[in-house]
């Protein structure tokens, strides 16, 4: 399939000097023919009368071969005549600057036929925009030389209008600026704008000719900053300074930039500079991909560095470190579950979401009390344009999501799922195996509102719980653990409220606060003697400042607060640890206790980190965060340097060392009775050194190398001895992550390749190092998604990936007092199970309305079935043994109504 | 937090999905005794046998309830006793030296018992527990000439019976010794109340052997008719009141004793292992299902022995035997 991109530039340009007309607008326009490529454009407000029209730059990428521009002499509408809109009176006293999206029909005589308003930030100036649009005058499109009609997207950006001019002193002797722009081939750039911000905050705004040149003379001497926008390349900010009687002369180089999708989404093309390696799945790529059943946080499990959990349970498990080591975010707000009973689905409709970023190691100071990974979903703002709905049906779950935009400056969306597993489970339940007293159930909610009460503000709440429940009564105790009878029961559920609030506060400057609240309460039971039941309020606050100190440096500072009152009941054992433990043993064989606690988690933090532009190539990332964790009244401070160096435009190196650190489980340092409130936090080197390319637009691919190093990790003592917890632990994780990715980007494909060559392992006290319990030396995933067209679209997941480790039983012990056999556990993680591939398809058919949209698809988990043994089960007396399979082929069927 | 609720989801679901996929059923169950098996310990003060917690400076044994699949069969066997370090996991270990050690190097037919003396009060140091390690070798001689705890503990002991047609058992157990006035009882099977198909089921004669013709006095049963009902009671003073720390914070408070009871049988099935007279529940009887398997024909007559234990969680146990006449 070929592609092609077509860059046009037309210049217009509108200039006034001295005393202005009264209204003053700058546009900038931009030309979408349809299905071609938009960029986006700044403008800044202007106090002086001089303003521009601006140029025009159009990125045009053809998808597919039948659009194949190659000698088809297709070219879209160029811009003949400009009209100024009139800047409206009512907003004159606010000096709004405001942007209005607008549609047009270019016919053939290159006449504008129609304006639409698609969207305007403030709907007074809808109308100036599109009257003026209508009078604008076009060089037609062409196809083979002949003329054709078009439409295109125009995007109108209104300054506010000048202050009053001061009459100013006799200007002392001028001087000039002459800029030739390079792109990142470093040829000439034809038709990149360029606003030069005098040191009075006036502007004037230039198109580079052909040759790349700009010239602003005469110029008062002084400091000037300069901004150079051009389609598909990175803006430039840069200050140069003018000398009375001097032409200044420099020479810019723009990189390759972000390109926007047509409709909102944002594909990363490369990873911004502020994390050694973050990897962002986009929403046009969550929800499609094979295997997930439309669950986009499965997705995550198919990255580089991510191993696959057993049994399909949704552990994350990152660079080789404990699921409990790694973090999920809800806007930057940390979240208490993510998935239905464990892993069945997660708990949030994966149309609400916007972005997955996904940090395996290295990850900024802005996060913290995590050695592994980190997870932080993005939730999209709803709709702005109209009403959307979308009605999914599938054989497990049944989910409506609505979202309307409220007047022209918010938007409300929701959505809620419930599971309906329960209507029938007692129907397939063998009536000798148990009682069903409640039926497994889950549901989930979120409400999403948005408001922009001016330009620079958008404040947004969300929302949103989970609730899960099974009771069960087994008709029998096992013969393996006898305690393990009567009721067995789980019910969790959460609600949260976070609001946020972001403020531009100047150009240089933006802020971003926000709280979350909400309950949690956990609460489960196997039989008699084992009993949990949890209940706290989190609280979290985080407050972030983000300030460009000059064109080479910025700054992020700010500070985020968990605080968590609590109460807990436990009965059961005696805790121990959890990786690495060996066999478990039975709950029978085990002293019960029985706990009772009420207390305040309290964890302050605080971070800075300064993005210096060290030379033009070389990037640095110095942060530096303090934790505090109140449960063992110690503090931490993290040190991290991230060091990014642009060998291209298209190639960087990058490489990161840092600190990382997280406090002890709550029930490893309760008080002297359970736990060991004395523990130290536990802590982790990151290291990490990689490259990324692009190899063309959407096409990148990656290196990436790690180590880790933990220590002071919590492990128990011997035979659970007091104080039962200590920090005699130590652990060391390598590895290489190759990934390769195409994105969706006006393409039918996307997919991506990862293979991870990995070694993760443990020491406990003084014993022998042993490797860590999911231990996957070799992960390789290749997925792909490809669209047919008339709807269809297909595509599939193919994962390979050693056997998990596990500890082989060498023996047993029958212990008499409960007439159950304990087994003996041989070296820790000694065995491995045999590798596990998969493969997973997915097929859609979609019907497409004039106002609606109907797919039926077919998610097929494991087509050919394969047996991939997930753990071994044993008979009473550990004499002998079995494989247990995982999970086996698994179709799910789902229709999807979308308005 | 969240490990521990991933980790409480995770047990929870496995267990219901266990159950659900009825994992295990592959293998023989635990009540189905196929190979000799140690069913039961039991400790008795010599002067009080029907006390299970000896007192200091008393005599007491330890005595082992075995299960053969029909004769009884000849096995060597090692047992210590010494007291308890009191590890609240695992198979336990001994705070100091063995209190007393016995052993039968060669297969011989006696029965197996430890004979001991439990240390003055002033000796016990902060011991209140006994702790019993063994090991049971059916048809082969043990290796070891004297009984090492640190040996048993490793788990290191595959070598120490080096029969590889016979499965040997190493065994861990656990009793109080009573002081400050505490102690506590066996519980104790009602013989009057031992019940198949709601009739008495009476103890078997001595020295029958495996085939019978009616005229045992073994109640009688016909392989065509189904599964058989058998009801178990203890005696009316079995469960114990006692003294117990309970809730959160924990107070002491009067507890009746739980029960639990285990059923073994050596042809056809059981519906299950265990039953349970719970913690403050009254009653003193429970039931178990024993039928055919599906697959299995019975063309000639045969007794079909049954073992039934109950135990207190304090260190109470008792045992009955039990046996029918199958017919065809």
């Amino acid at each position: 399939m070929a592609c092609l991109s077509l860059y046009l530039t037309s210049v217009s340009r509108l200039r006034g000097e001295g005393v202005c007309p009264s209204a003053k607008t700058t546009f900038r326009a931009l030309l979408t023919p349809r299905r071609f490529d938009v960029f986006k454009a700044l403008h800044s407000p202007s106090p002086l009368a001089c303003l521009g029209l601006v140029g025009l730059l159009l990125t045009f990428a053809f998808e597919d071969r039948a659009r194949a521009q190659q000698g088809s002499g297709l070219t879209p509408p160029q811009l003949k005549t400009f009209v100024e809109a009139t800047y409206p009176e009512a907003a004159r006293a606010e000096r709004l600057a405001a942007q209005v999206e607008l549609e047009l029909v270019v016919g053939e005589d290159g006449k504008v036929r129609e304006a639409k308003v698609l969207s305007a930030s403030d709907p007074r100036f809808a109308e100036p925009a599109r009257e003026a649009a209508l009078r604008f005058e076009f060089e037609p499109a062409r196809k083979e030389g002949k003329a054709i009609p078009a439409a295109i997207r125009y995007r109108y950006v209104f300054a506010p209008p000048p202050e009053p001019v001061v009459e100013a002193p006799p200007a002392p002797a001028k001087g000039a600026l002459e800029a030739r722009l390079k792109d990142p081939k470093g040829r000439p750039l034809a038709g990149a704008e360029v606003i030069l911000i005098a040191p009075d905050q006036s502007t004037q705004r230039k198109i580079s000719d052909g040759q790349g040149r700009v010239v602003f003379s005469p110029l008062p001497a002084g400091r000037y900053r300069l901004r150079i926008i051009a389609a598909n390349l990175q803006e430039l900010d840069a200050q140069e300074e003018v000398r009375p009687g001097e032409s200044t002369e420099v020479v810019y180089r723009l990189r390759q930039g972000e390109d926007r999708e047509a409709f909102g989404a944002t594909a990363v093309v490369e990873p911004p500079p502020r994390e050694v390696t973050r990897r962002s799945i986009g929403k046009e790529e969550l929800v499609r991909i094979p295997g997930t059943r439309g669950d986009a946080l499965r997705a995550v499990e198919l990255l580089p560095g991510v191993a696959r959990p057993p049994f399909g349970t949704g552990l994350l498990i990152v660079r080789g470190s404990a699921p409990g080591d790694s973090e999920y975010f809800v806007e930057g707000s940390s979240i208490p579950l993510v998935y239905h009973f464990g892993g069945l689905t997660s708990v949030i409709n994966s149309r609400l979401l916007e972005r997955i970023d996904f940090y395996p190691g290295n990850f900024s100071a802005r996060y913290g009390r995590r050695t592994g990974g980190i997870l932080d979903i993005g939730i999209r703002d709803p709709a702005q344009d109209r009403f959307h709905g979308v009605v999914d049906l599938n054989v497990i779950d049944s989910s409506i999501l609505v979202e309307t935009p409220i007047g022209k400056k918010g938007g409300i969306a929701l959505a809620a799922r419930r599971s309906y597993i329960d209507l029938f489970f007692d129907k397939v339940v063998p009536d000798d195996a148990f009682s069903v007293l409640a039926a497994p159930v889950y549901w989930d909610y979120q409400l999403i509102g948005t408001y922009r009460p001016t330009s620079r503000d958008r404040l947004k709440v969300i929302t949103y719980g989970s609730g899960d429940r099974l009771r069960l009564l087994l008709s029998d105790a096992a013969d393996s653990d006898p305690n393990i009878r009567g009721g067995l029961g789980l019910e969790t559920t959460f609600h949260r409220v976070d609001t946020s609030w972001r403020r531009q506060i100047n150009e240089n400057v933006d802020q971003d606060l926000s709280f979350s609240i909400g309950p949690t309460r956990l609460g489960f039971n196997a039989g008699p003697d084992l009993r949990l039941d949890l209940d706290f309020l989190q609280i979290y606050g985080r407050g972030e400042w983000r300030a460009r100190l000059s064109r080479r440096v910025r700054i992020i500072g700010g500070f985020d607060i968990f605080n968590a009152p609590f109460r807990v009941t436990f009965r059961g054992p005696a805790g121990q640890q959890q990786e690495g433990a060996g066999v478990p043993e039975q709950l029978s064989s085990q002293e019960v206790r029985e706990d009772r606690n009420v207390g305040i988690s309290y964890r302050p933090g605080a971070y800075v980190e300064s993005d210096v532009l060290l030379t033009q190539k070389l990037r640095a990332l110095i942060g530096t965060r303090f934790d505090w964790f109140s449960e063992i009244d110690r503090g931490v401070v993290d040190p991290r340097l991230t060091l990014i160096y642009s060998l291209t435009d298209k190639t960087r190196l990058k490489s990161g060392v840092g600190s990382y650190s997280q406090p002890p489980e709550f029930q490893e340092s309760g008080d002297d009775s359970s736990g060991n409130p004395n523990l130290r936090p536990i802590r982790s080197l990151h290291t990490s050194l990689g490259f990324d390319h692009t190899l063309r637009e959407g096409m990148t691919v990656g290196v990436d190398g790690f180590y880790k190093h933990l220590f002071d990790r919590v492990v128990s003592t011997p035979n659970g001895e007091r104080p039962t917890f200590i920090n005699n632990g130590v652990g060391r994780i390598y590895g290489l992550e190759l990934s390769g990715r195409v994105q969706p980007i006006r393409r039918r494909f996307f997919g991506f390749l990862s293979y991870t060559l990995m070694r993760s392992e443990r020491r406990d006290r003084d014993d022998p190092w042993r490797l860590f319990d999911f231990d996957q030396t070799h992960i390789f995933t290749l997925s792909g998604v490809y669209r047919l067209g008339r709807g269809w679209e297909i595509g599939g997941t193919f994962r390979l990936v050693s056997g998990n480790p596990y500890t082989p039983v060498v023996g047993s012990v029958y212990d008499a007092n409960s007439d159950i056999y304990i087994p003996i556990s041989g070296a820790i993680n000694s065995l491995r199970n045999p590798p596990f591939h998969r493969l997973d398809l997915r097929v859609e058919k979609q019907w497409r309305f004039p106002t609606w949209m109907l797919a039926l698809y077919l998610d097929v988990q494991n087509v050919y079935n394969r047996r991939n043994r997930e753990a071994t089960s044993y008979s009473y007396d550990y004499t002998r043994s079995m494989a247990v399979p995982g999970l086996p082929i698994i179709p799910s069927l789902g229709l999807r109504g979308e308005i | 937090m969240r490990a521990l609720r991933v980790r409480a989801t995770h047990l929870v679901l496995f267990c219901t999905t266990f159950h659900l996929l009825g994992c295990g059923d592959e293998f023989t169950p635990a009540s189905f005794i196929d190979r000799p098996r140690l069913l039961a310990l039991r400790v008795e003060a010599q002067e009080e046998p029907s006390r299970a917690w000896p007192r200091p400076g008393e005599a007491a044994t330890l005595r082992l309830h075995l299960g053969f699949p029909t004769d009884e069969e000849a096995l060597s066997w090692a047992l210590l006793a010494c007291i308890d370090r009191g590890d609240p996991r695992g198979i336990g270990g001994c705070a100091g030296a063995p209190l007393a050690l016995a052993s039968e190097s060669q297969p011989t037919l006696s029965a197996p018992r430890l004979d001991f003396l439990v240390p003055e009060a002033s000796a016990l140091g902060a011991g209140k527990s006994l702790l019993f390690l063994g090991i049971l070798c059916p048809g082969a001689a043990l290796t070891l000439e004297s009984l090492d705890p640190a040996l048993l503990q490793s788990g290191n002991f595959a070598s120490l019976c080096p029969n590889p047609s016979a499965t040997s058992t190493v065994f861990t157990y656990s009793s109080s010794i009573a002081v400050d006035a505490m102690s506590n009882q066996h519980p104790h099977f009602d013989a009057a109340n031992i019940s198949l198909r709601a009739d008495l089921w009476p103890e078997e004669p001595p020295g029958l052997g495996e085939s019978c013709d009616g005229s045992e006095g073994l109640p009688l049963i016909s392989a065509a008719s189904g599964s058989q009902r058998i009801g178990l009671s203890v005696s009316a003073d079995s469960r114990e009141v006692y003294r117990a720390l309970r809730g959160a914070p924990p107070k002491e408070e009067d507890v009746l004793e739980r029960l639990q009871f285990s059923a073994f049988t050596r042809f056809g099935k059981l519906d299950r292992q265990f039953a349970f007279l719970e913690e403050n529940e009254p009653g003193e009887s429970v039931e178990y299902e024993w039928k055919l398997s599906k697959d299995t024909t019975v063309s000639e007559n045969r007794i079909v022995r049954f073992d039934f234990v109950v135990r207190d969680p304090r260190g109470g146990v008792d045992w009955i035997r039990r046996a029918f006449c199958l017919t065809p």
